[in-house]
């Protein structure tokens, strides 16, 4: 089969099956987004809507809700394709499983941006953030979500290849992934704190920060390649 | 499988697999007057510390299973990953590496057991969001992801090649832990052996030192005990798969 060729090939293939399964449910997609949009509503409430102003709570309730996404969108990484019968085509032999695991995450970094990008918007209306401090936290935003976002796709992806054949994968991913993913967590956290009295010192850098949010992903992603047939085993 | 045979055959291997077990029970039961010896040094031959007074003798037991619990997680992964290579050997590295990161697991709750009564009288409350603390808890956390893993996996050899797949995830958080108290500001006091340089005197080193080989050792027995407690089972399993 064509889908067999090439690895570009079978990676723009896997990107190009979950694409349509996302548009083709935009009504998931859209209620992932009004469930997150929701959240920066509920969130001053539980914390009291004058301590939301804070720098701390508001930067921490935004990393709070791209927690929330990010474990609506990690737990069905492959369920389109198991629904449908199409996992059947990507785990032919002839098929790599690097670019399956590479297609994923592509097809997944790009749909947590999707969902994070309107969601910033929102975030920066509700929170009032002022447009000095604007500027300076997009500059370090941007790339500190995207490494979050790789590092959240690969280990979504190996989680829920490893518990593919699991009871209870809705219980068994979360509880898997977060305790994982803090680190990269704490990092995005600790590097998009605009107000430097809020940061935790210690004996790390920013750029000892940006190292733990980049290596993650590294590391992952090698270990993701290194049991890629434990991984995808029929 | 021929029948007649097949009955004999599992009795003579539950048989020497109980006989292993019992000389694993004695061997257990002897590391353990070993860690008692090394506790008693700790709290009557060694002197007081300076700082902490008498509450600083739970390091003698809070290092030694940190240590472990360490330990025990890595070899997990060592195991899961050999297990995975080999794909011949699985069935086995799979037991030795459940057996491992049970006691893994056991001592991580332990050290956050210890860590807890050492830090209600030297810092004043039983849990702080500390770093130290906090990535220990992730790290049991995890071990226990991966006990509810096996339990949600029917399938054994599914169960065997994603379980290895988490043993070696769960590791990867082990630096992590270990350099927690010099990556942020902890309250947590700083590793006390830094390259070839501590910062205690010299009986508390040597006290502490035969503690951690101690647990060790008790890990060990521990390690064996419950990796032929797991062969047992399996052994029994297989037995009845095939009556049937």
């Amino acid at each position: 089969m064509q889908v067999c060729s090439g690895f570009r090939f079978q990676v723009l293939t896997v990107l190009q099956t979950s694409a349509r399964s996302l548009w083709a449910r935009k009504s998931a997609w859209f209620g992932v987004l009004v469930f997150g949009v929701c959240l920066l509503v509920l969130f001053p409430f539980s914390f009291g809507t004058d301590l939301i102003k804070g720098e701390a709570v508001r930067i921490g309730t935004f990393w709070m809700i791209q927690e929330f996404l990010v474990a609506l969108v990690i737990t069905r990484i492959f369920a389109h394709e198991t629904e449908h019968g199409a996992i059947e085509l990507f785990l032919q032999p002839r098929f790599s499983k690097v670019a399956l695991i590479a297609g994923k995450v592509l097809f997944t970094v790009f749909q947590l941006l999707t969902l994070q990008l309107p969601l910033f918007v929102v975030w920066w209306a509700l929170y009032e953030l002022p447009v000095d401090q604007t500027r300076a936290l997009v500059q370090v935003l941007l790339p500190a979500v995207v490494l979050f976002d790789i590092g959240t796709a690969v280990l979504g992806v190996m989680l829920n290849a490893l518990t593919a054949r699991s009871l209870g994968r809705e219980i068994l991913v979360p509880i898997l992934f977060f305790p994982l993913q803090i680190a990269m967590l704490l990092a995005a956290v600790q590097l998009t704190m605009l107000d430097p009295l809020l940061i935790p010192k210690g004996g790390f850098t920013t750029a000892a920060w940006w190292t733990i949010l980049g290596g993650f992903p590294v590391i992952l992603g090698c270990v993701a390649v290194l049991l890629q047939s434990a991984l995808f085993e029929e | 499988m021929d029948q007649s045979r097949q009955g004999p055959a599992t009795r003579v291997t539950l048989k020497s697999l109980r006989q292993g077990l019992r000389r694993d029970v004695l061997v257990a039961a002897v590391c353990a007057l070993i860690v008692l010896a090394g506790w008693y040094k700790g709290l009557f031959w060694v002197g007081a510390d300076t700082d902490q007074g008498q509450v600083y003798r739970i390091i003698y037991v809070h290092v030694p299973v940190a240590w472990n619990a360490f330990l025990w997680v890595i070899a997990s992964a060592v195991f899961a990953g050999w297990g995975l290579l080999v794909r011949e050997k699985i069935a086995a590295r799979d037991l030795s590496s459940q057996a491992a990161i049970e006691v893994g697991t056991l001592f991580a709750a332990l050290s956050l057991i210890t860590g807890m009564i050492w830090g209600r009288p030297t810092w004043g409350v039983w849990w702080d969001w500390d770093p130290r603390l906090v990535s220990t808890l992730v790290m049991f956390l995890v071990c226990c992801g991966y006990h509810l893993l096996r339990s949600f996996t029917p399938d054994v050899r599914s169960r065997r090649v994603v379980a290895a797949g988490v043993a070696i995830l769960a590791a990867v958080n082990v630096p992590l832990v270990y350099y927690s108290v010099n990556i942020w500001r902890s309250i947590h006091q700083p590793q006390t052996f830094t390259r070839g340089q501590t910062s205690a005197s010299g009986d508390i080193v040597q006290t502490l030192f035969a503690n951690v080989v101690a647990m060790t050792l008790l890990g060990y027995s521990l390690y064996r005990l419950r990796r032929g407690g797991l062969s047992v089972s399996l052994a029994l399993d297989e037995a009845r798969a095939s009556k049937e």
